[in-house]
């Protein structure tokens, strides 16, 4: 009599669960007399014993981890994401609005990419051994959710830090977008990681799936557009969460992410079935081409139309506007927060623009860009920091208003650089620092070599600002030469 | 040697016995105050035997299910009965102190 004869699908899920979560020698050799000893403590109670059932499955979890370089990988990378987080310069602080904690909790997944790929490749190794076809796409499927499992994990570990951290969402929109891109990117390393495993020896298949991810971690994507392998590891498998209004995710980025996640998938399941390993070499090249290709072809048409289109925009529903000349609309997240003193210092800020005879919006709106609505509204950030609107944000907010409709003349960006920095000295200053940080630029001296950062007092000089009857003549001349949009 | 080992092999002594009867067995010696789990249970048990200190002593079909039981080998009732011995040298000794101690106060 063996144990596999007296197998009972009788028994809950919650116990088959349990006893699946061990590692196989440890199923065949106690499984079934556990799930006897549970029916026996279930008959005696009158009911299934909840905590001994998840005891066992922890134990399991546990049992099976000692001994898997998977475990300790994914350990790691929760570990990791975990760190990143924290040594970020928000740390675990986020505005309270779903979609921002959502994507700045998705900060250390560029650093799971490494590790989800080398995972995946180990994981791979002990599949490309002999076996059924269907035997070796079940164990992709274990370590698939084994490796995405612990990702995942790490994700939500952190997207329940920061909302500890920042407090709970006052905002109720809640986009899935960079959730679902982050998932995508960590499925195309899975993808990635398991055709290496497959096609390549483990000792091989593992240091090359990391080194990949770390070129992806470290790429710009196709900010250029080259078609180099930086940017090539870097595009499919970190395309790109970055593009997006901050909370709103780019739904084309992140469509395309998800192309090539599927393409990794799709890949890795054909390269496990396949024996032998030359065509699962062929598989791993092949599909490395087309990735190329693909990325080659969609790149330039793609930056293209997502430069041209703009980022995904939140529901203006949610806007709270309050006042008249100036109206000011905040998000809820802001308005909860720094809303007061966003408010007094925008109005502050308006009047004094006013008093200065330059055309101003009535409307002063938050995160709003490329909407129609927007046109005919100032607009400031979304943050949630006390400090986010400052004098030269919002200089450049009402300067940004006579350059944002079909106008008669092309803008000159010195003759915008110089309104911005005029409005800014008459409103009450910009500090030099912050002068130099913005409008200067740095140069080498073709004498001595040596780099050399423009002044406040060069940049002045060289805008021809140095009297607040000079920065007001540079504001009214901006203005003077074209339409607003003040609507 | 931990409480759920030693009341794993405690309630070996009498004979062999089989999970469900080992839970019991732990409950009844210590009256109800340890109940042991079935996690604990076999991984006291996969311990023990890969020590030598149990074996399986037979198998049976009960109710379509199977049924397991364990026994000590002489070498786990040999660890047994040290650990019995060291407990009640142990339980001797606390209880002096505890009469001395007594004494003293009156």
């Amino acid at each position: 009599m063996t144990a596999a004869t007296v197998h009972s699908a009788r028994d809950p899920w919650q116990v088959r669960l349990a006893i699946a979560a061990h590692p196989s020698w440890w199923q065949e050799r106690y499984g079934d007399e556990v799930a006897a000893t549970v029916a026996d403590i279930a008959a005696a109670r009158g009911g299934l014993p909840r905590v001994d059932v998840m005891g066992l499955f922890l134990r399991g979890i546990a049992l099976r981890g000692r001994s898997s370089i998977v475990f300790w990988l994914g350990a790691t990378l929760i570990g990791m994401e975990i760190l990143a987080t924290s040594t970020n310069v928000e740390g675990f602080h986020a505005d309270r609005a779903w979609g921002s904690i959502l994507a700045h909790s998705g900060w250390g997944v560029m650093l799971a990419v490494p590790l989800v790929a080398g995972s995946a490749a180990c994981a791979t190794g002990s599949r490309a051994r002999p076996g059924s076809v269907r035997s070796r796409l079940a164990g992709l499927a274990r370590s698939a959710a084994a490796v995405l499992g612990f990702a995942a994990l790490g994700y939500l570990t952190i997207v329940v830090l920061v909302v500890v951290t920042s407090g709970w969402p006052l905002a109720s929109s809640f986009d899935l977008g960079y959730t679902a891109a982050f998932a995508a990117m960590t499925v195309s390393a899975f993808g990635l990681g398991t055709l290496l495993g497959s096609a390549l020896p483990r000792w091989l298949a593992l240091p090359a799936g990391i080194a990949l991810g770390l070129l992806a971690m470290i790429s710009d994507g196709w900010q250029n557009g080259e078609l180099r392998w930086r940017n090539v590891t870097g595009s499919v498998l970190t395309f790109d969460a970055n593009w997006g209004a901050p909370g709103t995710a780019n739904l084309h980025i992140t469509v395309v992410t998800a192309a090539y996640a599927g393409i990794f998938l799709t890949a890795a399941l054909i390269a496990v079935a396949l024996r032998p390993r030359t065509l699962r070499v062929v598989a791993l090249v092949t599909t490395l081409a087309v990735v190329i290709a693909g990325s080659a072809l969609i790149s330039q048409p793609l930056l293209h139309y997502v430069g041209s289109r703009g980022s995904d925009i939140r529901g203006l529903g949610e806007l709270h506007c309050a006042g008249s000349a100036p109206r000011i609309c905040l998000w809820p997240e802001q308005d909860a927060t720094v809303g007061p003193q966003m408010r007094d210092e925008l109005t502050d800020l308006y009047q004094r623009t006013e008093a200065f005879g330059f055309p101003v919006a009535a409307t002063i709106s938050s995160g709003i860009v490329d909407h129609p609505e927007s046109v005919a509204a100032i607009w400031v950030s979304s943050s949630t920091r006390p400090d986010s609107v400052s004098m030269r944000t919002f200089a450049e907010a009402v300067i940004g208003q006579g350059a944002c409709v079909d106008q008669p003349k092309r803008v000159n960006p010195d003759d915008q650089s110089a309104a911005n920095l005029g409005l800014g000295l008459l409103l009450g200053g910009i500090s030099d620092s912050e002068i130099a940080r913005t409008a200067g630029i740095t140069t080498v001296d073709p004498v001595t070599g040596k780099p050399h950062q423009d002044t406040a007092a060069e940049i002045w000089d060289y805008y021809g600002i140095h009297t607040k009857a000079e920065a007001k003549d540079a504001v009214s001349r901006w203005f003077a030469e074209r339409t607003t949009c003040t609507g | 040697m931990q409480e759920p080992t030693f009341l794993v092999l405690a309630g070996l002594a009498s004979g062999p016995k089989h999970g469900y009867a080992l839970i019991q067995e732990a409950t009844e010696l210590t009256e109800g105050r340890v109940t042991l789990r079935v996690g604990t249970l076999y991984a006291a048990l996969d311990r023990l035997a890969k020590e030598g200190l149990v074996v399986r002593a037979g198998e049976e079909i009960v109710d379509g299910r199977l049924r397991r039981s364990y026994e000590l080998t002489g070498e786990g009732r040999e660890t047994l009965d040290a650990e019995v011995e060291r407990l009640r040298l142990l339980s001797t000794r606390v209880a002096a102190r505890l009469r001395h101690a007594r004494a003293a106060i009156a």
